[in-house]
Order: C-alpha cells, then structure tokens, then sequence
C-alpha cells in the first residue's frame, strides 16, 4: 500500500510538469505579446525607433519575457556573439537595423550575459561603439543604476567599482552554466515563482494575485463543497431506493425524471431561475446576483446568515443538479449489479433480513465507486463554477477567470489555471487512495 | 513466391474442387453479423427508436434550414418566369451567379405587394433569414408576426433556430469525430505497444483530464478570432482523452487473444495487425462513447457561446441566441426559454440514443 501511495506520488510529478508546462504555454498562445501591447499603451507618440524598443524591453524585464522561453542556449553562444559585436563595430557605429539583432541576442542570455560582457570590457579592446553598447548590456542585465547625462568614462569607473565586490555572483561555471540553462528561460522563472506561491501582480488591478487569489477561492470552495455535499447526501438514498424498488412506478419517474435533469444545460437553469423566479415578468422569490443584500453590514448576524444563504441558494441548486442527477444514477446502476451478485444471494439464504442484506452487504460495496466518482465530478465542477459564477455575478475563482479572459490579465489566468489543475489533481489523489485503502480486492503492483 | 504466382495457386486450387465461377467468389451470407444484432436490439428499445427519429428530425431541420426560414421565396412567378430564388442565391454566394435584374435591389416582400395576375409567390414556413434585422420589432415577445419573438435588433428568433440547428449538430459532429481519431490512434498506440509508450501517454491522458477543460477551451478560444471551426478543433484538442482510455482498455484485452498472436506469428507489420485486426474487434464500443460525446460537445459550444466566446455574432446559434438574453435579465423569458429547449431537446434525444445504443450492445443483454 505504502508503495502504491509512493508511486501515485511519483508519477505526479511529470503531470505537475504538464500542467505547468500547458499553463505556461497558453500566455505564449497568446497573440501579441503583452509586454508589447502593454507598452504600446505608454509609448505613444514616441517615433525613435531605439527608444521605443528601450520602452518594450524595459516592461518585458518587468515580466520576465525578454528571456528564451524554454531553455536558454543563447549563454553558449554568448562569447561568440560578443565577439561578433566587437568585429562588426570595429569601424565605429553600423545603423540600428543590423546592430539590433545581435545585440537583441546576447541580452537574451540573460544574467549569464554579465560574466562574458565584463571580461570583454575589462579587457579593454574594440572601439568605443563597442564599449557604449557593452556598458548597456550590462546594465540591462544587472541592478546597476546609471545616471543620464554621465559621460563614458564615468561609467567605466562605476562599473569597475562594483565589479569588485560582485564578481563572484556572476561568474560561470560549468555545472552553474547548465544550471542557468533552465532557471535563465521563461520556463523556469514561471515555476520559480510558482513553488514560492508568487504568480505576479495582475495586469488589472495592479494588485498581487496571490492576494486576488486568497479572496476568491475560498468563495468556489465553500460553493463547490456544499454543492457536493448536498449531491451525495440526496442522491445516495435515492439511488438506493430506485434499485431496491426497480420497475416500480416511483422508480420509473425518478429515472425519467433523473434523465431530464442530468440533460439539462446548467447555464439555461441558471437563466431560466432568473428570468422566472427573479423578479422579470413573472415571480420575484430570489435576489439576481451577488453574495449578499447591499443593506448587509447593517443586519443583525442572525438576519446576515438568512440573507447569505437566500442568495446563494439558486447557485447552489444550479451547481448541485447535475452531480446530483449523474450520482443518482450512477448509485441506482452499481446498487443493481451489486443485488445480482452471489454474496447477495447468499446473504438472502442465510435468512438475513433484507434490510441487513441491503445496507451492510449491498450498500457498501456499491457506494465505493461513487465516493471515488469525486475525481470526476471535481473538474467538471470547476468547469460549471466557471458559468455559474458568471451568471449570478458570484465573486469566486470562475467568475474571476471569466473577467480575467476578457480583459486578457496573463498573471491571473495563469495562476488560476494551476490552481485549480492542482486541486483536481489531489482530489483524484485522494479518491485513488481511498479506493484502494477501502477495496481489499485491487492489487497495486 | 509473389503475389501473381500466390493468385494462380490459388485459383488452381479452387480449380480442382469446384467449377470456376466468374467474378467474385459467393461469401455465405451471415446471417447475425455483430451489427445486426445491435440493430435488433435497438429497435426493441422504444425510447432509443423515438430518439434516433428525433436525431433523424434534427438533421433533416439542419440540412434543409434554407428552405424552412428564409426571406427569399421558395419559388416565384413574377412576369411570366418561374424561378426559385432560395436556390439562386446558393449560386450567388458562390459568385457563380446574379439575381435577374428585376430582384436585385429589392426586397422580396415588396415584391410579393405588387405581383400581377397569374404570378405567384410561395415563400418558407418562416418568411425571415436568420440575420433579417427589422428594428420596428426590436425585443418583442412572442406573437403572430414572429412566433417565437424577436431579439434586441429585431432578428427572428424561430428563424435563428432553425438555422443554429446547423451550428450545434455540425460542431457536435465534427469536434466528436477530431477527437474521436485522436483518441483511437493515442489509445491504439498505448495499448498495443505498452511500455514506455503507455507510460507517456497515460501521463498525458491523466494530464489533460486533470486541467480544466472548460476553462482551458474558453481561454484557447478567447485569444483565437470568433469562428466556428476553431470551436470545432478547440473541442477536438480538448476532449479525445475519454475514447483514448476506452481504446487503450479494449487494446489491452484484445491484443493477447489468439488471432492477434496468429497474425504476429504471420509475420503481419504492427500497422496492419493495428487497423486491420484488432481495431475492427475493439472500436464497436466507442460509438457509446461518440454519441455521448456529440451531446457533450453540442452543450459546450452553447455555453461557449453563452458566454460570448464562441460563433461570431452575424452566425445564428442556440448559445449566441441565449447569450443575448443576457442582457435582458430578468426580463425577456422567450430569448432565454425557446433556445434553452432546443439544447435540451437536442442533449436529451441524443442521449436516448446513446443509452439505448450502450444497453443494445451489453453482450449480457445481447445473449438474450
């Protein structure tokens, strides 16, 4: 047993690797690049095409995207691409145009571009073109601070002194230079930052999405959970009844009527509750959205908990009705095929009474599957908050995903993509160990 | 011995125990293939059938929209000549050709205002094309004029359905059938090769059931431009994990029987043994899981475009019709009832179906 739990552990890792990897691609699916367009909105009107690319590289620092995505192979390159630079400006400055790309590449080496930059400018060759753009590499690579207007030689001198006392943070070794390999890329910054729960500040809000995060999910959850809740506590009676009264009338209107519900798109309910139960031409039981009146502070405690579940209690129901119905039928199938199993019949022969054949022989080892059936419901259940939430403008983790998408804040999107990937995946954790500490039957080798 | 040499031996052979009839050899025939059987068993099945006439209702609606809700006659009779302006038009969008010289610049139902005698004008069910705006009936519920109401420019309502028919059976069918291939050829592979290459596609199947997948169609389809084919691949990228785990399921049991170790003995290549002999046996089942699957896919792109994320605006569809309700809420109950029903109709009659389609093909109830 130990050794199954040791090995789902194992193999978490390369999907934890996927679900990263695919929550990292989507920013670059992305069309245009964000830094871009973000800088786009505080450059207009400049026309110098270097200082508008100062601007864009400036802001692609900011959100570490001016590095290789995956893996950065420029810092083998670099020496060379120095020296590249060193023969192209040997006559003095070349246009813009030709300069640019080399230069683009060895910034993008990232801190790994320091060491090399350094040896070559203390080494004291190559033209003063050359020096100038040397001194900019290193100083977009590093905390250096230059003030405008200083003159070359000032520079050099500023350079030098700091050198001193921080050569050893940049100096490369072999094993450091595959190290930066993958700490020096996108890639690795991403999952840097995201085992240190730090996904960014959001575009939007210009807030920490950790914090953004800590309001809303627990919203979702609490919603999830009692949803869930009330899904297993209805449809576990019910499926047992319908098996034990099979063919009976009862059991043909709850089949039927389990069916329709299981078939119902949850975002018509939800719009249909509205247009009916809320007040438009017809009945007005239920408040339209939110999580509480606008008058809330004001109330009594008791009065603030009658309101709190008045509003959540269409939402919960929308949530709620599919699992319910999918359970339901789920519990009422494995309940069949459990009574028509020998065990059952011999129980029947011992002369026990139906209802210990029921609940201690029957019941329990059809309900395993259903309880392991949270592995499945939780995504799908993700999914729905997703519309759910929108609909009755509930402040949780979907609505907040579906607010993010439309004003395209990359930072949240990506955190709650891993979030919510990290919580589907310890549910299914959870439900596998369960079934196989509750199960004697499955061998794990 | 090649192939020509094979033939001739063989053609001996049968020489030698019967006269040598022309053409194709008489297969025996059988008399209760696998299908068969199903077919039986379904027709047995009356909630299955009354789905399946229900789905069959649904596609006729789907293929023939532009002659069930369309501005433009079915056929007219206008000075002397009898034409069908429905069928132009098919042509005219094609740019292959142009309305007679009378039509163009005109609206049909002013035309049908001044026919002579004699003309006549025989126009669709639903005299209203899916895009006919008419701000005179902006947001007017149901009533004679437009039976099901209309929407915040005007649009026709029934007419927008009957065209999203087209929308959500073909989105169904095709994202289903994308994913389908995906899943059979990832599951074949895991299965029948096992090993490393199970191990790694597993992986990958765990990984995309993990994400959610919702979530991850909506930002796909958020960054992608609004059209209905990226719907159909986003869903098909997104959805083959299902029929993967099936195929790799029945892959597994089927590839230790002994015809698959006949056929390696044969010395077969791992692609035909795949597609030719172990595919045919272990694909009967996955159409369970397809026709289940068109449902799903039907819902998803409805709520795709409930949410704004899915058919460009000028495309009619179910989802796109209930998302402008939207902005109505809580008033206008037809926007949001009559399209709702569509999906629910659709979900409920495909499912039919596909339960029906899963008990006929139980091998304990088949025994029977």
């Amino acid at each position: 047993m130990r050794a199954y739990i040791i090995k789902r552990l194992l193999l978490m890792i390369p999907t934890l690797f996927g679900i990263t990897l695919i929550s990292f691609s989507i920013i670059r699916l992305a069309p245009g690049d964000p830094a871009v367009l973000k800088a786009r909105a505080g450059s207009e009107g400049i026309t110098d095409q270097a200082m508008a690319k100062k601007i864009i590289e400036q802001t692609q620092r900011i959100y570490g995207l001016d590095k290789p995505i995956l893996l950065n192979f420029k810092l083998w390159t670099v020496d060379k691409n120095i020296a590249r630079l060193k023969d192209m400006l040997k006559d003095g400055d070349v246009p813009y145009e030709i300069k640019d790309p080399l230069l683009t590449k060895i910034k993008r080496a990232g801190k790994g571009v320091v060491y090399p930059a350094m040896t070559a400018f203390l080494s004291g060759e190559g033209s003063q073109v050359f020096r100038e753009d040397l001194i900019d590499v290193i100083i977009n690579r590093t905390p250096l601070r230059v003030v405008e207007g200083w003159s070359l030689a000032e520079k050099e001198s500023y350079i030098r002194d700091w050198w001193k006392n921080n050569e050893r943070e940049y100096r490369l070794t072999g094993s450091g230079k595959l190290l930066m390999t993958f700490t020096e890329a996108q890639y690795g910054n991403w999952v840097r930052r995201l085992v240190t729960l730090n996904f960014g500040e959001s575009f939007k809000d210009k807030r920490p999405v950790i914090d953004i995060l800590k309001e809303r999910v627990p919203v979702s959850i609490r919603i999830t959970m009692t949803g869930l809740f009330l899904a297993y506590l209805i449809a576990i009676p019910i499926g047992v009844f319908s098996a034990t009264h099979q063919y009976s009338l009862l059991d043909k209107m709850l089949t039927t009527f389990l069916f329709m519900l299981y078939s119902m798109p949850s975002f018509w309910v939800a719009t249909m509750m509205i247009v009916y139960l809320c007040g438009g031409d017809f009945w007005n039981l239920f408040p339209v959205s939110g999580l509480h009146s606008i008058n809330w502070q004001d109330m009594p405690i008791f009065k603030q908990l009658l309101d709190h579940v008045w509003h959540l209690i269409l939402p919960v129901v929308c949530f709620t009705y599919g699992s319910f119905a999918f359970l339901s039928r789920m519990m009422r199938t494995g309940m069949l095929e459990t009574i028509r199993q020998d065990f059952i019949t011999t129980a029947r022969a011992k002369g026990l009474s139906e209802r210990v054949v029921i609940m201690k022989h029957a019941f329990r080892n059809s309900v395993i599957p259903i309880v392991t059936m949270l592995s499945a419901l939780l995504p799908w259940m993700i999914g729905g908050s997703f519309i759910i939430e929108t609909i009755f403008t509930i402040p949780g983790m979907g609505y907040l995903g579906f607010t993010s998408i439309l004003a395209r804040d990359y930072p949240v999107i990506m955190a709650i993509f891993t979030i919510s990937a990290l919580l589907d995946l310890i549910g299914i954790l959870l439900s596998d160990i369960t079934y196989a500490l509750v199960d004697p039957r499955i061998s794990y080798t | 011995m090649d192939a020509t040499a094979r033939q001739e031996v063989d053609s001996n052979r049968s020489g030698l125990a019967e006269p040598i009839t022309p053409g194709m050899p008489e297969r025996p025939e059988r008399k209760q293939g696998y299908w068969h059987i199903v077919w039986r068993q379904l027709q047995k099945n009356k909630f299955a059938m009354v789905g399946l006439y229900c789905v069959g209702f649904l596609v006729f609606v789907a293929i023939f929209a532009d002659l069930l809700a369309n501005d433009k006659p079915l056929l007219i009779k206008y000075d002397g000549k009898i034409s069908s302006p429905v069928v132009t038009y098919y042509g005219v969008s094609l740019g292959l050709l142009n309305y007679p010289p009378e039509f163009q610049n005109k609206k049909f139902k002013d035309i049908a205002q001044e026919l002579g005698d004699g003309d006549f004008i025989v126009f669709p069910p639903v005299k209203y094309s899916p895009n006919d705006y008419d701000l005179r009936y902006h947001i007017t519920a149901p009533s004679k004029v437009h039976l099901l109401g209309t929407d915040e420019t005007g649009r026709d309502i029934l007419s927008r359905m009957i065209h999203g028919t087209r929308i959500s059976l073909s989105v169904g069918i095709v994202a289903v059938s994308i994913y389908t291939l995906i899943g059979i050829i990832l599951g074949a592979l895991a299965g029948y090769f096992g090993g490393w290459i199970d191990i790694i596609i597993s992986r990958f199947i765990e990984l995309m059931m993990t994400f959610p997948t919702f979530f991850l169609i909506i930002t796909i389809v958020a960054f992608l431009p609004p059209s209905i084919y990226n719907i159909m691949l986003v869903i098909g990228i997104t959805g083959w994990t299902g029929v993967a785990r099936f195929v790799r399921g029945e892959f597994y049991r089927v590839k230790n029987i002994d015809y698959v170790q006949a056929a390696h003995a044969l010395g077969f290549t791992h692609f035909r043994i795949i597609f030719r002999h172990v595919l045919p046996n272990a694909v009967a089942p996955v159409f369970v899981t397809v026709t289940f699957g068109i449902a799903g896919a039907i819902l998803t792109e409805s709520g795709l475009s409930f949410l704004g994320f899915g058919v460009p605006p000028d495309q009619a569809s179910w989802g796109s019709i209930l998302s402008s309700s939207r902005q109505l809420l809580p008033e206008g109950w037809w926007l949001t009832t009559f399209p709702g029903a569509a999906i629910f109709f659709t979900i409920v009659v495909i499912n039919l179906v596909g339960e029906g389609l899963r008990d006929a093909m139980d091998p304990r109830i088949a025994k029977m």
